[in-house]
């Protein structure tokens, strides 16, 4: 009981502690910019036609629902994590999301409870390592995976082997990989022009994905130091 | 002020009492909020219009030249060149890299289709105002995009975006920089590429 009291404490101090960053470190930019050129080409001979084939031939209502049931599996670890950073009322609303949107949205295809007015913001591991003050480390591409960085990267890892929906089976582990690839594709659809202008009309497209990436992911996590005003007047 | 047609103002503030009454309190944070709020209404007009990309493009650049401040955009992205530059070298690539802007960032509000952009709150930050947006998207969470507006150059005028934490300056001044060392530093031959994209 004491052990367990002192977990909960040191869980609950360490949350919210964030270290804050600023710049650009990446030592491995060579070899980064290897992965890069790999996964544009995953991108523009495999990934991309799929997408647009997907996107094409799926009405958007039926991607909505896809994408609902990809979320509604997404629950249950963000509710672990939540737990894990000391955030115990999100931890409880995630939960709540997932019981509700699992029974009365029949398996997640309605967000039920947003009409409820149970809202869940999304959590990773990597944000959870984040608020325990690991640092982001140096900015990687992952194959596959795409702009990274070490925390992210080793934070990506932990979320797939420890997702909770695995303990509900087989099948819900297999809905919730399904859905999360279609998902991917509907978002490489819908947003297909902004990802190929990143991608295929840059000058510098390894440079422009990473600052998309760092500035995008420090500020899900509230850990940009910098701040975004830059007087172009002076 | 004078950017704004009046007819136009005068529509908005009668939709902004309808919909907003704190739109028709004349003040510094309003002016700004009064510009996004009109850029924003056009802009959800073009994607809600059905029109072509080539008409929503030539849309979209009316709203930029209209309530942007590009010349201050496309200098801050030329970053230390645009001091050694000529005079006339700044003026053709400010034509340039406008025609660029228009294009690429029209294309990004094009595919709000089926979308709309909702003003959510508005603070004074330094010497600006941050106009606060939620887009929606129809089988997406919704995301944020912030305006920023300065009456610096002596009209309110959006000269930022920062899209889910994406600053367009920093994105602009990389990219710009990316072309102009390809183009091995030269400025000529920058606006001679910034003409093909």
């Amino acid at each position: 009981m004491r052990n367990f009291l002192l977990i909960i404490s040191f869980v609950v101090l360490s949350a919210c502690r964030a270290p804050l960053e600023d710049g650009i470190s990446d030592p491995y930019e060579a070899s980064n910019r290897q992965t890069h050129e790999i996964n544009k080409s995953l991108d523009k001979n495999i990934i991309r036609p799929m997408a647009i084939i997907y996107g094409d031939i799926t009405p958007i209502k039926l991607q909505s629902v896809v994408n609902n049931m990809s979320m509604n599996l997404s629950l249950p670890r963000y509710s672990v994590n939540y737990t894990l950073q000391g955030e115990l009322k999100n931890a409880s609303k995630s939960s709540m999301k997932f019981l509700v949107n699992s029974t009365l949205g029949v398996g997640g295809i309605y967000d039920f409870s947003s009409h409820l007015g149970i809202k869940s913001e999304k959590t990773d591991f990597g944000e959870t390592m984040a608020k325990w003050g690991f640092r982001e480390g140096p900015y990687l591409d992952i194959l596959v995976l795409g702009p990274s960085n070490q925390r992210d990267g080793i934070g990506k890892v932990v979320d797939l082997v420890l997702d909770p929906v695995s303990l509900l089976g087989v099948g819900a582990k297999s809905a919730a990989t399904a859905t999360s690839v279609a998902f991917g594709l509907s978002a490489r659809s819908q947003f297909r022009e902004s990802i190929d202008s990143i991608l295929y009309e840059s000058a510098d497209s390894y440079a422009q994905s990473r600052l998309f990436f760092l500035q995008n992911r420090r500020y899900e996590l509230g850990t940009n130091k910098t701040e975004h005003y830059i007087d172009p007047y002076n | 002020m004078t950017v704004i047609n009046s007819r136009r103002l005068f529509l908005a503030s009668s939709l902004g009492a309808v919909f907003w009454p704190k739109l028709m309190v004349a003040s510094e944070k309003d002016v700004a909020t009064q510009i996004v709020y009109l850029a924003v209404h056009e802009i959800n007009q073009i994607i809600n219009s059905g029109n072509t990309e080539e008409q929503m493009l030539k849309s979209f650049e009316g709203v930029f030249n209209e309530y942007a401040d590009v010349p201050t955009i496309a200098k801050y992205a030329l970053g230390r060149d645009a001091r050694t530059a000529s005079a006339t070298q700044l003026k053709d690539y400010t034509k340039a890299f406008s025609a660029y802007f228009a294009t690429k960032y029209g294309r990004r509000f094009r595919e709000f289709i089926g979308g709309r952009i909702e003003i959510v709150k508005v603070a004074k930050v330094k010497k600006y105002y941050s106009v606060n947006t939620i887009a929606h998207m129809p089988a997406y969470e919704p995301f944020e995009v912030d305006f920023l507006v300065s009456e610096q150059s002596g009209q309110p005028l959006v000269f930022n975006l920062i899209i889910e934490g994406v600053n367009m300056l920093l994105v602009e001044r990389q990219e710009i920089g990316a072309l102009l060392d390809r183009n091995s530093g030269k400025i000529d031959a920058l606006i001679r590429e910034l003409k093909t994209l």
